[in-house]
């Protein structure tokens, strides 16, 4: 006999706000021996000034130089058979640790007290800036189209910040930054009513949140500031840039202006995109690459980001495939989906697909404290439990209706990233 | 109300045991072992059909990963995007991988599902095609694959080091070129697949909350087929042959950042010295804190990372050093790692910092085998080498006993700089 399935088990947690502001979620699973401990800092690269970029990140390495109370962040939490990881993109800086459960009021020590306040050594700040530069270099110059997101981002952007990415325009706006400008930076932005604590793991709710009141309780609070950050005007006509350079293939990478994070087209939006790249049985795919052999690879995703997004395509090209026709038939597809409705099979195959991740990134107490902060922030930490629905509730018919909105000639920008060898 | 003591951390809680999720193992009807880790909150299952079809089974450089990759581009029933067509419909993902030693194909997705995908499993395994377009497909990508590759420096400093280490001619030594591609086809890929998949030796390891009919499941695809139990050596290989030439350089004018990697043959993961090994290594490349990444990155910028491991295939293994720095500061960094080195050989680690190690390692450990999947992942580990939990035991064993005494004689033994090979690609 068959053991019944239960699906959609809902993820219980309790929320609260501390008086200085901190919002708080505690999330008990018994099912595992560790801790997770997430802090999201709302802040990142669109809070930067146009002179000073890559600030947002190169704070995060910063973040590890030692706080006010505690010289070595890693050390001790290691001690205590802990890690711990970091990332910034354009819109949060996100914190974390993992670590035994029994252990866990270590990672709260460490990050209340770099809430609190940071060391601000001047040698902290010289290492991080070689350490960012290096990172710029390896990530972003030393390898073939690793500088094609400098080139995209102001071809999409005009005066919204997202025009610059999160590394920074360039190594000198790195090399720039003094400890003044990182004081203000962590004044203005690192207190505890602009983040967001999560704790997920084996330990029951009551001593969590004893936990959290001792060390979080007393870290003053700040006024937040209020964002004000330009907004991206309508693109009105075609915009496209063409560079030369010496790598092997070239790339055709088309960018579409679309919803935000939080927008109600957000979830069509995504398994628009689902549709178009995901798996090899998806659109560009089977039909390019397989059928047409015009590419090599392609891909279409879309950047969640909390103001207007982008759709971003990029098709690798097969040899001795002209760029125009390569182009014109990514076009032809993204028309397929204006023309004609998506067929219930294939809308269900890429819900599918999502309802599969969605229990998938449940298994880890990390990635579940990470989402609770993610949907609180966005709002209410509730939504983890809601997005399988959303996605479950688009129809053909809204498809249609966002592709027809997102995919017209002057919406887009094309980025041909040609190698000096093309044959055109 | 007291004053918080924000200077002193706070008191460790004392470790808990590792509990590990027992395998249950079958066996289908011919032979073909399966083991069912259980564990986990979700209703998800992950299947890993486990191949003796690594690198190490051909002389022919790229014949077994294009065999493994080109095993769902169709079979006799089903083109390759009707297949993945199939298997995306019911949320499923399959996942082709290969090793030096192994090969395998996975599957994850809802339990509810397992009945629905797995046919389409038994379908790959036993009955592929390998159809001429979609071959040329997949090697004209690794043809360009292959060529931006060799604009990284970190790619080819790996290719050329470990060619080093084992030969130009051992599986664990070998270097992907064109030629390698270009003699490819089609029949040489279905002999392999006749030899190494169709009739070859599979496990099965299936992991989280697979339903109770699952191996009925199982016998009822994969039970009745040409597979059969494995073995535990495999085939054996020739002897490694190192380079003569310690010091590699290659030049690369336009690099903003030079790849190094310095290194040397070490023994397997069954060798007593191994434990000692990781935790040695652990010290001194392992982690964040690592003696590399404190001096290199953190104090002297010359990094985003630097790491070294102790890496064990299944006949052979390893210690490398890797990193790439700022072509600027090459030489400096490589005057860094060595003198890094030195000080293990010179200098017991201190009490504090080997204790964090151990903590470190422990907590790393628990990390591993959290959760079916990642229980699974390390216990297929076990299992080609022909071992057991208790090898896990002795690994926790080693981690609070092994002495800064006993590391130190280690480092003098196994880390003298004439024994080991350097390789740098980019400009110093």
């Amino acid at each position: 006999m068959n053991r019944p399935f239960k699906i959609n088990k809902m993820i219980t947690f309790d929320k609260y706000v501390l008086e200085n502001g901190l919002r708080v979620i505690l999330h008990e699973d018994h099912s595992t021996p560790l801790a997770a401990v997430n802090v999201l800092y709302d802040v990142g690269s669109r809070d930067e000034t146009p002179e000073k970029t890559g600030f947002a990140h190169l704070f995060e390495h910063l973040m590890f130089g030692g706080s006010v109370n505690i010289p070595d962040f890693d050390g001790p939490l290691q001690r205590v058979g802990g890690s711990s990881n970091a990332f910034t993109n354009p819109d949060i800086t996100n914190y974390y640790e993992t670590l035994p459960a029994t252990n866990l009021e270590t990672a709260l020590w460490l990050e209340s007290d770099r809430m609190l306040s940071l060391g601000f050594s001047e040698k902290s700040l010289e290492v991080q800036r070689s350490v960012v530069i290096e990172e710029f270099r390896e990530r972003y110059l030393n390898q073939p189209y690793g500088d094609s997101w400098l080139l995209l981002r102001p071809l999409a952007y005009k005066v919204h910040p997202y025009q610059w990415s999160t590394i920074g325009k360039e190594i000198s706006h790195i090399q720039d930054a003094r400890l003044d400008d990182v004081k203000s930076f962590f004044k203005t932005h690192y207190h505890p009513a602009n983040a967001v604590l999560c704790i997920a793991g084996n330990i029951q709710n009551t001593e969590m949140k004893k936990m959290v009141d001792k060390w979080f309780g007393s870290i003053p609070s700040s006024p937040t500031k209020v964002r004000n950050l330009p907004v991206e005007p309508t693109q009105t006509e075609r915009r496209s840039k063409t560079v030369e350079k010496d790598v092997p293939a070239s790339i055709i990478y088309k960018l579409y202006h679309c919803c935000a994070r939080n927008d109600r087209e957000y979830h069509a939006t995504d398994l628009i995109t689902d549709i178009l790249s995901k798996g090899k049985s998806s659109r560009l795919y089977s039909d390019l690459v397989v059928d047409k052999k015009l590419f090599s690879s392609i891909d279409a995703y879309m950047m969640g980001s909390f103001d207007k997004g982008l759709i971003a395509i990029e098709g690798k090209l097969a040899e001795g495939i002209s760029v125009s026709d390569a182009n014109d038939a990514i076009e032809e597809k993204l028309m397929e989906l204006v023309n004609h409705e998506v067929s219930e099979r294939e809308l269900s195959k890429v819900k599918n697909k999502l309802e599969t991740a969605f229990q998938l990134s449940e298994m880890e107490v990390l990635n579940k404290a990470m989402n609770l902060c993610m949907m609180e922030l966005l709002g209410d930490a509730s939504g983890v439990n809601e997005e399988m629905n959303k996605y479950r509730n688009v129809m053909p018919d809204q498809i249609r209706a966002i592709a027809s909105s997102v995919f017209s000639p002057e919406n887009c920008s094309t980025l041909y990233y040609l190698s000096k060898n093309h044959k055109r | 109300m007291d004053i918080l003591d924000r200077k002193t951390a706070p008191a460790p809680g004392a470790f808990t045991a590792v509990k590990y999720i027992n395998p249950e193992s079958h066996q289908l009807r011919n032979g073909v072992p399966v083991y069912f880790l259980e564990g986990g909150t979700q209703e998800v299952t992950r299947f890993h059909f486990i191949f003796e079809a690594g690198l190490r089974h051909s002389d022919k450089t790229f014949l077994p990963a294009a065999t493994n990759q080109m095993l769902a581009e169709g079979t006799k029933k089903y083109s390759g995007v009707e297949l993945a067509e199939q298997i995306d419909f019911y949320g499923s993902s399959r996942q082709a991988w290969i090793d030096h030693d192994w090969s395998g194909v996975g599957l994850t997705g809802l339990s509810k599902h397992s009945a629905d995908v797995l046919p389409f499993i038994a379908e790959i395994l036993n009955s592929a095609t390998f159809p001429e377009k979609e071959l040329s497909l997949l090697l004209n990508r690794n043809r360009q694959s292959l060529l931006i590759n060799n604009m990284k420096v970190d790619y080819v400093c790996r290719g050329l080091f470990f060619s080093t280490l084992f030969g130009k001619n051992h599986p664990y030594g070998a270097i992907l070129e064109e030629k390698n591609l270009n003699i490819i086809d089609r029949g040489l890929l279905l002999n392999y697949y006749n030899t190494n998949y169709k009739n070859g030796a599979m496990t099965v390891i299936v992991s989280g909350k697979p339903g109770s009919d699952t191996l009925f499941l199982l016998e009822e695809n994969f039970g009745s087929s040409a597979f059969h139990a494995p073995s535990i050596q495999q085939n054996i290989l020739p002897a490694p042959v190192s380079s003569t030439q310690k010091n590699i350089f290659i030049e690369k004018p336009d690099a903003v950042q030079s790849a190094i990697m310095i290194g040397r043959r070490l023994f397997t993961k069954t060798h007593p010295d191994y434990f000692p090994m990781l935790i040695l290594n652990t010290v001194f490349g392992g982690y964040f804190g690592s003696r590399l990444m404190t001096n290199i990155r953190e104090d002297k910028g010359y990094t985003y990372g630097i790491h070294s491991s102790i890496q064990s295939h299944l006949s052979e293994g390893y210690f490398r050093i890797s990193t790439k720095v700022g072509v600027d500061v090459c030489k400096p960094a490589l005057v860094e790692i060595y003198k890094e080195l030195d000080r293990m050989k010179e200098e017991p680690i201190g009490g504090e910092e080997l204790n964090l190690v151990r903590n470190y390692l422990y907590g790393s450990f628990l990390q591993s085998l959290d959760g079916p999947f990642g229980s699974a992942e390390s216990f297929a580990g076990l299992l080609g080498f022909g071992l057991t939990y208790d090898y896990f035991d002795k690994y926790l064993e080693t981690l609070q006993t092994v002495t800064p005494e006993l590391l130190m004689e280690l480092a003098q033994k196994y880390w003298n700089p004439e024994d080991f090979y350097e390789v740098v690609v980019g400009k110093m």
